[in-house]
Order: structure tokens, then C-alpha cells, then sequence
């Protein structure tokens, strides 16, 4: 049975990893030595599996010592809150903003607020979170700031080719009214449905990720 | 990387105050990918430590959404992404600098792909945008899902699939202009 290209090149980092059974391995591998489009695709996916890094050797140890380091400097509040922490929560709390608002002025804490906010606003894979569960209080945030204003999405390659609209396939012309809010966007739509040869529906998902 | 122990009791000996065998299993994994946005090595190192206390700051609120690599994947972008910022706030590294990476895992057969070929896709992949980047990466190497894909790199199923063949396709257009050349 012939396998389709689409098939066969999304199994080949499984082939380059060895994770295929021999019979589908060998299926794929017969594939790529009689379809040049997937040789090509397997001579970079085999260099990349083979160029595969690994982390320095005493990283570990490194990271081990840094994350026994930070429990060991632990905040004041937070051993002050584990002292009144018989009392109730409420009072921790009100202990621990207490302990706390000395040691930052009002300002800073503005600006961490704002930096969440913005971090919440501008990075599509961060969904306000900074640690990657759910957003961390200010208190725990001491010394922990993390701010993540994350730049715009890397832009799509421009066309290697002059598109003009004799060029343009009718679809494309639909599409390009749609997208007049981004500069060059119909240039750039047009050229890359005309010389990359992307589908309608692929165009559309790089260009919703150009716009997150 | 696959964990030895399940990710459940890796979680429980960390929660417990034991990190090491979570940082073990994962170690490659965030640090690859760390690698892989920042293309330099000693930048991805302290990524990676960066990513690992955060993450175990954050542990406590780990609800098992994701799976393990996955959140530690996301963490450890984030991570790569500060330390880009606070060390430099250019985007293009030098080229060298990829190919000072350190040694790569045991399964080098260089009978057949030569090492040229090797450093040539490594270059050519550091040249790609971010998330062709990671998708290429985390796909090849890292036998991600497309699913998983997203999901680190902030993408739909879908988006990380067409960042992948565009990317797979860039390369293939680079290696084929070099080796005109």
C-alpha cells in the first residue's frame, strides 16, 4: 500500500529515535529511498536526532545546590508567619503584610502588580502564570520576580518571490481583505500561499498565531 | 528523557524536600530546551537552574493539568526567556556559539550522517524562528506530540504542526543552499 508523504514525514523523528516495530520502519524507510521530497525532509530530521544535546555533567549538582540554597534563605516572614501560624491564618496574613510592607516600598509593589498584569496581557503561554501553576501571591513573589513581557512572535519569512495579483490565486484575493490591519499581511499572505505553497488552513493558523 | 520512577513519586520525594531524582530525570529535557531559545550553552545552564527553583517554589501549586515535562518545559521557556533578557537583549547569537554546545547523548552513529552534516542542521536550526524552532526541536528531539507541543510553546495542536513542516521545510531550503554553494 502506498503511504502518503503527510504520513510518512510526520513519523520520521519516530524513525530517526528508533521508536517505530521494524515492519513500519522498514515500510518507511522503503518510502523515503523512492520519494525525494521525503529524503530531503529525512536527511534533516536524521541530522537533527543525531545532533540531540545533553545537559553539561555536573549541571545537575549546580542545579541541586541552587534549589537547596534557596531553601535555606528563606524570607523572615515566612518563618514569622510558621510562629503565629497557631493563631489563625487571618492573623499570619496580617503579620506577614506587616513584616513584609517595610521591606518594599509602595511603589515597587505597584510595579510588580503591573508586571503580572502585563505579563497576564501580553504572553499567550503564560495565562498569568509566572511559575508555571497558578499566579503567585506578592509575598511569595520576594526575590522571585519574574517578568515576562514576552516580545511579538517571531515574523514568517518574507517571500523569496514578487507577487503580483495576475499571481494570486482567487482564494488569496479573499483572504487578503481580511487581513488589512497587518502591515505588509497581504503581500505577505499572498506570497507565502503562492511560493510556499501553504493550504488555506495552514495559512490561517500561522497568521492567528502572528496576531497572539 | 524518560523518568525511571513514575512522575508521581518524583513529585512526592520533591515535595518532600528531594529534588535530585526530579532534576535527574528532567535535567536534559529543560535544559535542551533552554538550549534551544537562548542557542548558547552557558546562558541555557543557568536557564536551566533558574527553571528547576522556580519550579520547585512553585510545586505546591502543581495540579497535574499537564504532565510533568510538560510544565517543566513551560517553566523552563520562561525561564530561558528572562535570562535572554537580563544577559543580552539581542536575538542573534553568534553561530559559534552553537557549535560550542556540549556532547550530545550516546546514540552517535557518524557512519551514517557525517559529523559536518550534524553541525551544519545545528546551525541551520538556530537560524529558524523561535517557535519553528522549539517545535522542530522538541518534535525531533524530544519526541513531543504536537499536542505537547502547544502546550509548552503556547500554540494550538495545529499551529505547532504547521511550525514544524514550515520549519522542517526551512531547513531543507538552508542545507540546500549550502550545499550549492
Amino acid at each position: 500500500m502506498t503511504m502518503r508523504c503527510e504520513d510518512v514525514r510526520d513519523q520520521l523523528p519516530a524513525l530517526a529515535r528508533g521508536e517505530l516495530a521494524e515492519t513500519d520502519a522498514a515500510a518507511l524507510r522503503e518510502h523515503v529511498a523512492a520519494c525525494d521530497e521525503c529524503a530531503d525532509d529525512w536527511a534533516v530530521v536524521e541530522a537533527l536526532a543525531l545532533a540531540t544535546p545533553v545537559a553539561p555533567v555536573r549541571l545537575a549538582d549546580r542545579v541541586g545546590t541552587a534549589i537547596a540554597q534557596r531553601r535555606l534563605v528563606a524570607p523572615p516572614r515566612r518563618r514569622a508567619a510558621r510562629w503565629v501560624g497557631g493563631a489563625g491564618l487571618a492573623t499570619a496574613a496580617l503579620l506577614a503584610l506587616v513584616i513584609a510592607w517595610p521591606e518594599r516600598a509602595p511603589d515597587e509593589a505597584r510595579t510588580i502588580a503591573l508586571a503580572q498584569e502585563q505579563a497576564a496581557a501580553t504572553d499567550p503561554f503564560l495565562d498569568g502564570e509566572i511559575f508555571g501553576a497558578t499566579t503567585p501571591t506578592e509575598a511569595e513573589l520576594d526575590g522571585m520576580v519574574r517578568v515576562a513581557a514576552l516580545p511579538q512572535n517571531d515574523a514568517l519569512p518574507v517571500p523569496t518571490e514578487e507577487v503580483t495579483a495576475e499571481d494570486v490565486p482567487p482564494l488569496a484575493l479573499d483572504v487578503g481583505p481580511a487581513l488589512g490591519d497587518w502591515p505588509g499581511a497581504d503581500g505577505m499572505s499572498a506570497g507565502m500561499m503562492v511560493v510556499d505553497e501553504l493550504t488555506y488552513d495552514e495559512m490561517q493558523i500561522l497568521l492567528e498565531e502572528m496576531a497572539t | 528523557m524518560i523518568a525511571t520512577e513514575s512522575d508521581a513519586g518524583l513529585l512526592e520525594k520533591a515535595r518532600n524536600g528531594d529534588a535530585d531524582a526530579l532534576v535527574r530525570a528532567y535535567l536534559d529535557d529543560v535544559y535542551r530546551v533552554a538550549l534551544r531559545v537562548l542557542r548558547d550553552a552557558d546562558l541555557a545552564a543557568d536557564a536551566t537552574q533558574d527553571a528547576f527553583v522556580n519550579a520547585m517554589v512553585g510545586l505546591s501549586r502543581f495540579r497535574g493539568e499537564s504532565s510533568v515535562r510538560t510544565w517543566l518545559l513551560r517553566i523552563a521557556i520562561n525561564a530561558a526567556h528572562t535570562v535572554g533578557r537580563r544577559r543580552s537583549r539581542r536575538r542573534e547569537v553568534a553561530l559559534d556559539a552553537v557549535g560550542d554546545a556540549p556532547a550530545r547523548g550516546p546514540r552517535i552513529d557518524e557512519r551514517v550522517v557525517a559529523r559536518v552534516e550534524v553541525e551544519r542542521a545545528e546551525r541551520a536550526l538556530a537560524q529558524l524562528p523561535e517557535k519553528q524552532r522549539l517545535s522542530v526541536a522538541l518534535r525531533i528531539q524530544d519526541g513531543l506530540s504536537y499536542a505537547e507541543i502547544g502546550e509548552i510553546i503556547g500554540s494550538s495542536e495545529a499551529a505547532a504542526r504547521v511550525n514544524y513542516h514550515y520549519g522542517v521545510r526551512r531547513l531543507r531550503e538552508v542545507l540546500g543552499d549550502d550545499d550549492a554553494m
